[in-house]
């Protein structure tokens, strides 16, 4: 059976065994089983199927993450052992009779209850640890399986009604092959990642879960949109036939990995990598990234329950800032769709034009300093490390900006630490009166960063999520390249270094429109430089300057991908 | 019986990490072992009731060991706790 649903986030063919990331449901009703010894029977065979899978998550984490953060399942497989959690329950089915389930729960909920309780931030986030361990046990002991897809050991295509970011990270890539999901359009959070990692994904497809079964072994063909339901032989032949042809492709975008980018008559455009974790830095030096234009810094924030504290975030930033450079930091840009557990944040009616980003951080002051510290600190001895301001709309929070960070540097003066006192400071630009005003704004800051996601949304007044207005959000409006295409100008004008690390970028057609217009970088999912990098690579910068004069004389996004269309037929 | 009187005086306190090292090896001995604080005695196998004491720096534990092989157990135990830089006074 065929199907083909959602849109295609990420290109590319994956073949494997469908597993569908929905955690069985527990419900636990406070019954007596009389056959205690059985009960003590199960507990025993829970506890260790328990510790088995624990075992396995452990060595996956210590592959993929390093021995550190391994360590901390070595304390999940002792709370799983626990005397005083088994004999407490052991205790309760021999005495009150009760069913197994029901005592494990008991007894692990006084525990959680404890650490709830306490003080210490530390020990508070030990709660969510137990809670863990619970669920997994209690599974067992319904007969259940826990889903989990750390624990995956063969060619698996994911299935999901949503993937957070911490889910796609705890994906182990050595098995998981690609992934679908129900929600979520191109510029998601799970898409984004999606091309990050370099997997085949589609998402968006609706009610897709109900389709497919763990059972079921599938072909996703995220090039030509199929999605191939127990397929048979001669099918799957030419899936993997496809595969490699595919492969190949991308064998001979390799050959530009170690090159510059620099169109045929000298003019370069260096591309960057956008990223959003540390543990993506292999997708940056695989693609060769020439540098990284949007480091995202919320998925440090957003993983935890508690602020990451200034050696953690350091440790972080540390590991992408070893690896390549330039690297431009955002500062947390969180509120809009973005929520982190310990801020509380009032329901607003409009999240995306409410308290998210800068103006979130100059309430909460102290997580912001906290992450100027710690990116200060973590630059010292790095000389191309930029900071970079989401949602300035105007001059004067730049200037709030700059004092504050003038205050955390006097800070560390006077504690003795030291710093890097020499860093670039740059805002995105995103916000439509930002854009307007980029002449005054540029005579604040080293560099601009275009944020193309949210500007399109603010110009055009139209929500990117919601696929009704779809047809506004429209990366070919020619309104929407003159407004880029003056940011560019004023940047140049006042000499300041100018880039786009939106989703456009990425985009082959618009990133040679931009090349045209002379602008300094471009930043994009790793996934996308080398396949651009061929082509301006094979390409005149005078025929770029033409195209992009062409489409500023545009009147509508129809006619600008015409000429587009045009340009490539002719040079390509 | 052996009784021994600590001091944490890591600047952490006694956390996860350690605190399941130190619960592991208490758990390779036969004798019992019992850890005190503020009054409260837990069994120094378990690392929840080890990490729900919530011992903060300057805490003092008293550590009381009761078996056949309870002069290793001490030793051992008290090498745990410097093996995880737990710095440890008295």
């Amino acid at each position: 059976m065929k199907l083909k649903k959602g849109k295609i986030a990420s290109q590319g063919i994956a073949l494997g065994q469908v597993h569908i990331m929905e955690s069985p449901k527990i419900e636990i009703k406070e019954q007596t089983c009389d056959d205690t010894e059985k009960s003590l029977k199960k507990l025993n065979e829970s506890v260790e199927k328990s510790t088995k899978d624990l075992e396995t998550i452990r060595e996956n984490a210590e592959r993929s993450m390093g021995q550190e953060e391994a360590e901390i399942f070595d304390a999940h497989i002792q709370m799983v052992n626990d005397p005083e959690l088994l004999n407490q329950t052991k205790a309760m089915i021999e005495g009150e009779k009760l069913c197994p389930d029901a005592a494990f729960d008991k007894v692990a909920n006084q525990f959680i209850e404890i650490f709830s309780n306490m003080d210490d931030d530390y020990f508070k986030e030990r709660a969510a640890d137990i809670k863990d361990i619970k669920t997994r046990v209690l599974l067992y002991l319904q007969d259940k399986t826990p889903n989990d897809p750390s624990l995956i050991e063969k060619p698996t295509i994911v299935v999901a009604h949503d993937l957070t970011p911490s889910d796609t990270a705890s994906l182990n890539l050595e098995y998981v092959k690609g992934f679908i999901t129900e929600v979520g359009g191109l510029t998601s959070h799970s898409a984004i990642m999606a091309r990050a990692l370099g997997i085949p994904a589609i998402v968006g497809a609706k009610d897709i879960i109900k389709d497919l079964s763990n059972d079921d072994f599938i072909i996703l063909d995220a090039i030509d949109h199929n999605i191939t339901i127990n397929p048979n032989e001669k099918n799957q032949e030419e899936a993997q036939k496809k595969l490699e042809k595919y492969q190949a492709y991308l064998e001979t975008l390799k050959q530009y990995k170690d090159e510059p980018t620099q169109t045929k008559d000298g003019f370069k455009i260096p591309l960057f990598a956008n990223i959003g974790s540390p543990n993506e830095v292999s997708g940056i030096t695989q693609n060769g990234a020439e540098g990284v234009g949007l480091f995202r810094t919320e998925f440090l924030f957003m993983e935890s329950d508690t602020m990451p504290d200034e050696k953690t975030q350091i440790e972080a930033y540390k590991k992408v800032f070893e690896t390549v450079q330039p690297v431009i930091v955002r500062t947390l840009d969180i509120g809009g769709d973005k929520n982190i557990p310990y801020i509380s944040q009032p329901k607003e009616d409009n999240p995306f034009l409410g308290k998210r980003a800068v103006r979130l951080c100059f309430d909460e002051i102290e997580l912001f300093k906290t992450q100027l510290r710690a990116l200060l600190i973590a630059a010292k001895d790095q000389k191309e490390v930029r900071i970079m301001i989401p949602m300035v709309a105007i001059a004067s929070e730049i200037r709030k900006v700059k004092s504050i960070l003038e205050d955390v540097k006097a800070d560390l003066k006077q504690e003795n630490i030291s710093y890097q006192n020499n860093i670039q400071l740059g805002i995105m630009i995103e916000i439509p009166a930002a854009a307007l005003n980029a002449d005054a704004l540029a005579k604040e800051v080293d560099f601009f960063s275009i944020g193309t996601n949210d500007l399109i949304q603010y110009l055009f007044a139209a929500d990117r999520m919601n696929e009704s207005v779809g047809y506004l959000y429209e990366p070919y409006d020619p309104t929407l390249l003159r407004l880029i295409h003056s940011v560019i100008k004023a940047a140049k004008n006042n000499n300041v270094e100018i880039g786009m690390c939106g989703e456009l970028a990425g985009k082959l057609d618009i990133a040679l429109v931009l090349s045209g217009m002379e602008i300094d970088e471009l930043s994009m999912s790793p996934a996308n430089i080398l396949e651009i990098r061929k082509t301006l690579n094979t390409l005149n910068h005078k025929d770029l300057i033409q195209l992009s004069q062409e489409v500023l004389n545009a009147s509508e996004a129809s006619e600008v991908k015409k000429i587009i269309k045009q340009f490539k037929d002719d040079n390509l | 019986m052996k009784e021994k009187t600590i001091v944490i005086s890591d600047e952490a306190g006694l956390h996860a990490r350690p605190a399941s090292k130190i619960s592991k090896k208490a758990s390779s001995f036969k004798s019992e072992i019992k850890m005190i604080y503020e009054g409260k005695e837990i069994d120094l196998k378990s690392i929840l009731a080890v990490m729900s004491l919530a011992i903060p720096q300057g805490g003092e534990v008293t550590l009381k060991i009761e078996g056949s092989d309870e002069e290793d157990a001490l030793n051992g135990v008290l090498e745990a706790f410097s093996e995880q830089e737990i710095d440890i006074k008295k």
